[in-house]
């Protein structure tokens, strides 16, 4: 208990020796976990996004209306065995003409009108879990397709859509991912020159403390000890900095920023934010701001030390 | 308690010191004379495991400093009082927490630590500025300040390395007269000096060195 009071004390003392080189230390590392912070809640928003986009995607296997039931049954059935589709929906040719008028009702009543239910093909709408099923879906349906004596007249697979979708998500968890690490070396950086310039400020004390028999444990605490707190310090600032920003934007600009964004996300199942998984994504912040102060700290002691 | 054998240390080519042999027996007093760079220094440096002798062993109470390990080192220190002519103070820190200080890293307690340090400042005469800064006190209040920060831990062995050096005379012969009377107590006293008048005065033991080697071990006094 008298080891943790003391390096408490001493990590205090070099901390307000160096108040401005603190501050700044505080001030990149809160920088660093602010824009992390943004880019994980953004990426884990468009994956989720994403995701929702994926699911929605179908293969439509269209049939030409002479197809027999039995055929269409037997295509069905090798869907089923690809073992890959959640849902295969049949829409009959009474349906597709529901849907036919219903969607010409209000544009043209005049062609809803005219519109024949035999003109309307049966069809299959088969949705999977991830886009790479959906691929293996299609490709089993082109080869059904090729043997089917034009009992399967087309197949519509929106593929391009989502692949753009997935590619840009790529790129930017990329570009995310590089931006995270590249602030996280300045930080480290930072850390590192900051603890050797408060070593540098201590040289005295370290010279005195080892004389009069200060174990090496005991030189090097306080400044490991600075070093997580600068990291701990980073990301709860920088916490605080987003809940303010969240806070303004839902108080003061609902009407100009979050309506529009809600309807162009109308139907999409955003993602929910709880307070628990915050607080736990705090927490694992706050571990990583941890360690990256204590190791950037041990290693500007180790190399003063030796 | 303490011995050196066939001591030798080496700086590139240039010789500190030479074949140092001697030994110094439990409550003695000894001064460390030479001219400067005769090798008094270095061989303190050796004494508290700052250099590493190039051949040769150090015997001090159990440890063989020259083969001493790094973990082992701070036990070794704590043993040893040192005493050095620019005090070594710690400039942030008032009179009674630099002495404080040497005990706080051996993990002794508050209650502990407040006792001992009392005791200690008491001793050395400077009670009633305990809570004074470095710079708030005198030359030979420093380095009394100092000498309590070295017993403090109630060491073996007070090494005095130039304590009078910075020190007017008047000041320096307080300071000899309190080493002796820590020396009276029981502690064992090695002063590394060249304050001729000071080591003629005690007619102590004196090792004097000259070019890296002893070139006298006797009772009695110095002519620089």
């Amino acid at each position: 208990m008298i080891k943790v009071r003391r390096l408490i004390k001493y990590t205090y003392e070099h901390i307000r020796r160096n108040g401005w080189l603190s501050f700044s230390s505080v001030a990149i590392m809160t920088l660093t976990f602010f824009v992390i912070s943004i880019f994980v809640f953004t990426l884990y928003s468009v994956h989720v996004i994403l995701h929702y986009y994926e699911s929605k995607s179908q293969v439509i296997v269209f049939f030409n209306p002479q197809a027999s039931q039995t055929y269409i049954s037997s295509v069905k059935t090798k869907i089923e065995n690809t073992g890959k589709a959640t849902s295969i929906q049949f829409i009959s040719q009474e349906v597709a003409y529901k849907r036919f008028v219903k969607l010409l009702k209000t544009q043209n009543p005049a062609l809803a009108k005219s519109v024949d239910i035999n003109a309307l093909p049966p069809s299959f709408e088969v949705s999977t879990q991830n886009l790479s099923n959906l691929q293996d879906v299609a490709n089993t349906l082109y080869k059904l397709k090729k043997n089917s004596n034009g009992q399967i007249d087309n197949i519509l697979y929106f593929k391009n859509v989502v692949q753009f979708l997935k590619q840009a998500v790529s790129v930017i968890s990329d570009v995310g991912l590089g931006l995270i690490i590249f602030l996280g070396i300045i930080a480290f950086v930072i850390i590192i020159i900051t603890i050797a310039i408060t070593i540098n400020s201590h040289s005295e004390d370290i010279e005195i403390m080892k004389l009069v028999g200060a174990s090496n444990t005991y030189v090097v605490g306080p400044f490991i000890m600075e070093g997580a707190l600068y990291g701990v310090m980073g990301v709860f600032v920088s916490s605080i900095v987003l809940y303010l920003i969240f806070l303004i934007v839902s108080t003061y600009y609902k009407a100009t920023i979050l309506f529009p964004l809600e309807q162009f996300f109308q139907g999409v199942p955003l993602p929910h934010y709880s307070l628990l998984l915050v607080l736990e994504f705090i927490g694992i912040e706050a571990l990583v701001g941890i360690i990256i102060g204590a190791i950037a700290s041990s290693i500007s002691i180790t190399k003063y030390l030796k | 308690m303490l011995t050196f054998k066939d001591v030798s240390k080496k700086y590139g080519n240039r010789i500190a010191l030479e074949d140092i042999n001697f030994h110094i027996e439990e409550g003695e007093f000894v001064f460390l004379v030479g001219h400067s760079g005769a090798g008094k220094s270095t061989l303190v440096k050796l004494l508290i495991r700052e250099e590493t002798p190039t051949s040769g062993s150090i015997h001090f109470a159990g440890y063989d400093i020259d083969k001493l390990s790094r973990k082992a080192l701070p036990h070794l220190r704590r043993e040893i009082g040192v005493v050095f002519q620019d005090f070594k103070l710690l400039p942030r820190k008032t009179a009674f927490e630099n002495i404080a200080f040497a005990m706080e890293v051996s993990d002794f307690s508050n209650r502990e630590i407040k006792k001992a340090v009392d005791y200690m400042i008491d001793l050395v005469g400077l009670s009633a500025k305990s809570r004074l800064f470095p710079h708030q006190l005198s030359g030979g209040e420093k380095q009394r300040v100092a000498i309590a920060r070295a017993m403090v831990n109630n060491p073996h062995i007070l090494i005095a390395d130039e304590p009078t050096g910075n020190l007017d005379p008047n000041v320096s012969w307080d300071i000899v007269q309190l080493l002796n009377k820590i020396n009276n107590w029981g502690t064992t006293i090695l002063m590394a000096t060249h304050a001729s008048d000071i080591v003629n005065s005690l007619q102590k033991r004196v090792i004097s060195l000259d070019e890296g080697k002893i070139v006298r071990d006797s009772m009695g006094g110095y002519n620089e």
